[in-house]
């Protein structure tokens, strides 16, 4: 028998062990990369990506199978709900950019970064970069850029303004990019050390 | 409003993956089954046990060798006795070195007469027979095996030494004392050593060749396994994302069982050796070895099933110490205790995916252990010499190979502490 996706969830209701374990090795090494954007601190992480496969096991039997691939997204809407909550339990009381955000301060959408050259950087140098943004900008990035949402749904998700998360997600991306072609600078520099040693 | 770049990492974002955190999934599984939504299920682990029987018997075969040998020959222990005696008697007459033919066999006789001055030799001489169960240093630094006669033994030497004087014809065994000379065992022949400065002394130096081998591993256990230390089956094996066997294997296994069996081979060992003899009894020991470890792995059902062969090649320096614990002119009893560093220089895997009993896909890799292996060894030996230069050892001992930190899995890892036995030749230099 060929092996199919919604064949192995069929097995996976039936409370076939083998296939849960198949169902997780399938897919871990993905949200594990979803869960790593959003939580900086791997003990942290582990809880959460623990905390998710339990909750996709327990609610498998709620999930309608709509075609390939769309039970990853279930599978990744579950982390990406876990870490968000994780965030709101663990933010401080106080934090400068949200409040600064509030005030309305106006934000300059052409305040100048150069547009980076991604090609040739590895994706764990970005996510590493991701990782380390400053708390309220990096979830609002993540959920714009990779989940797809917009300022206004993120806003509902964050209980922020929506204005916020267009402000968070501007300053996050200079940082992002100032970051990746810093790097990019390097990479090339040590590249001509190498040539002009030669 | 997303740029190109945003938009380049959002796509590459789809496909990329990171390494799970360790032991997620036993996590996920305990809390599973403390909210009741699986059973707790028990994987059974068979570990051999026969390996203490191992260590068991190799002691009781070298303590009966030893016996064996010590019982045959019990005249060996009263030969050392009359040397001793025949010491004494030359020195007590300066002119007994170089006049009496008739105590002294002929080969040492020629050594004796390119003597060094009398004075060191009867020097040394005396404490021997005063520090009858001490070891000595002679002149030049040779210990000498003075322990071997123990204090029931001293109070024979005197009554020998009267018989001798009695009997002119008793004599010590003429055949002896040339073996004697020349296994550096003989304290007599020592002395000559020290006189002649070393001019027909035994080497030294003495190399081996020697073959070794441990006792292998059968393991077994329910689920499917990996020679790579947190590899699953799926995740980390990515030309198993890329073609569909392994899923296959998996899912058609979901309504039995999938098993694992893992077999680590005997290890391969074989090396040459170099000994330095630092004293008679102590001597250092170090060479080049060559390890090959195979392990087989097959995990799955009957006929859905991935197997493994793994071959990992090893260079390795030994560096030992040993110290001669008895000996006489044939044979020697030591024990011996050091360490080994081996570093893989090679390794190669090579499994074959079964699917629907067919074979669906034969993946070949390189296995890069990266890691030094460090062992500790201690050891007993016997060893025989067959002629003056060469002599055959079995040296049983155990071993205690570290973990190497590496993520692949070996016999030395299932095992880290085992029973080996070395057999070899070891030949002595000139």
């Amino acid at each position: 028998m060929e092996y199919s996706e919604q064949q192995l969830l069929e097995k996976v209701l039936d409370g076939n062990a083998g296939a849960m374990r198949m169902l997780y090795d399938c897919h871990v090494g993905y949200l594990t990369a979803v869960a790593t954007r959003y939580i900086p601190d791997d003990d942290d992480m582990k809880d959460i990506l623990q905390e998710s496969f339990v909750k996709i096991f327990t609610t498998i039997s709620r999930f309608e199978y709509r075609g390939k691939g769309s039970l990853r997204a279930w599978m990744t809407r579950i982390v990406v709900n876990e870490s968000l909550d994780f965030i709101a339990r663990h933010k401080p009381k106080e934090q400068l950019p949200d409040n600064i955000e509030d005030v309305g301060e106006v934000v300059d959408e052409d305040a100048g970064y150069e547009e980076p050259d991604v090609g040739n950087v590895p994706m764990d140098i970005i996510y590493e970069m991701v990782r380390h943004l400053p708390d309220g900008y990096r979830a609002v990035f993540n959920l714009h850029v990779f989940e797809g949402k917009s300022h206004k749904e993120i806003a509902k998700l964050l209980s922020i303004k929506e204005t916020s998360s267009a402000s968070q997600f501007h300053r996050a991306k200079q940082l992002l990019a100032r970051q990746i072609n810093k790097y990019v600078t390097t990479l090339t520099n040590n590249g001509n050390e190498r040539t002009m040693a030669k | 409003m997303k740029e190109q770049w945003l938009n380049k990492i959002k796509e590459r974002s789809d496909n990329f993956e990171c390494r799970p955190p360790v032991d997620l999934w036993d996590g996920i599984q305990q809390s599973l089954v403390d909210k009741g939504v699986v059973k707790e299920k028990k994987q059974a682990t068979v570990v051999p046990i026969w390996r203490r029987w191992g260590l068991v018997v190799a002691a009781v075969f070298l303590l009966s060798v030893i016996t064996f040998v010590a019982l045959r020959n019990p005249e060996i222990i009263e030969n050392d006795v009359e040397k001793l005696a025949t010491v004494e008697k030359s020195v007590e007459s300066d002119t007994a070195i170089t006049t009496s033919p008739s105590v002294l066999p002929s080969a040492i006789k020629s050594t004796l007469a390119n003597a060094a001055p009398l004075t060191t030799y009867r020097a040394s001489t005396t404490t021997i027979i005063e520090q009858k169960t001490a070891t000595v240093e002679a002149s030049d630094g040779i210990v000498l095996p003075v322990d071997t006669v123990t204090e029931s033994e001293s109070t024979v030497i005197p009554k020998i030494v009267a018989e001798k004087e009695n009997d002119e014809t008793q004599r010590p065994d003429m055949r002896q004392y040339s073996r004697q000379s020349k296994n550096d065992y003989n304290v007599f022949s020592n002395h000559g050593m020290t006189i002649s400065n070393g001019s027909s002394q035994k080497s030294k130096w003495s190399a081996g060749l020697f073959a070794s081998n441990m006792t292998g591993v059968d393991n077994s256990m329910t689920g499917y396994g990996n020679l790579r230390y947190g590899a699953s089956p799926l995740v980390t094996m990515t030309h198993a994302w890329a073609s569909n066997a392994m899923a296959n294997i998996m899912f058609n296994n979901l309504n039995g069982t999938a098993e694992t069996s893992v077999k680590h081979h005997l290890p391969v060992k074989v090396g040459a050796s170099l000994k330095y003899a630092i004293t008679d009894r102590w001597g250092i020991e170090s060479g080049l070895t060559y390890t090959m470890l195979r392990s087989d792995l097959t995990s799955g059902g009957e006929n859905n099933y991935y197997a493994t062969e793994q071959t990992l090649h090893y260079i390795g320096i030994p560096l030992k110490a040993s110290y001669t614990v008895w000996q006489n002119n044939k044979f020697k009893a030591y024990v011996t205790a050091g360490g080994q560093m081996d570093v893989p220089v090679s390794g190669r895997s090579v499994t074959d995916y079964v699917s629907g009993g067919e074979l669906a896909e034969q993946v070949t890799e390189d296995v890069d252990v990266n890691r030094l292996q460090w062992s500790v060894t201690g050891a007993v030996g016997a060893q025989y010499d067959i002629i003056d230069k060469i002599g055959i050892y079995v040296e049983p001992g155990v071993s205690y190979y570290f973990d190497d930190r590496s993520d692949v899995v070996t016999i030395y890892k299932e095992k880290p502490c085992n029973f080996s036995l070395q057999i070899g030749l070891r030949l002595n230099l000139d």
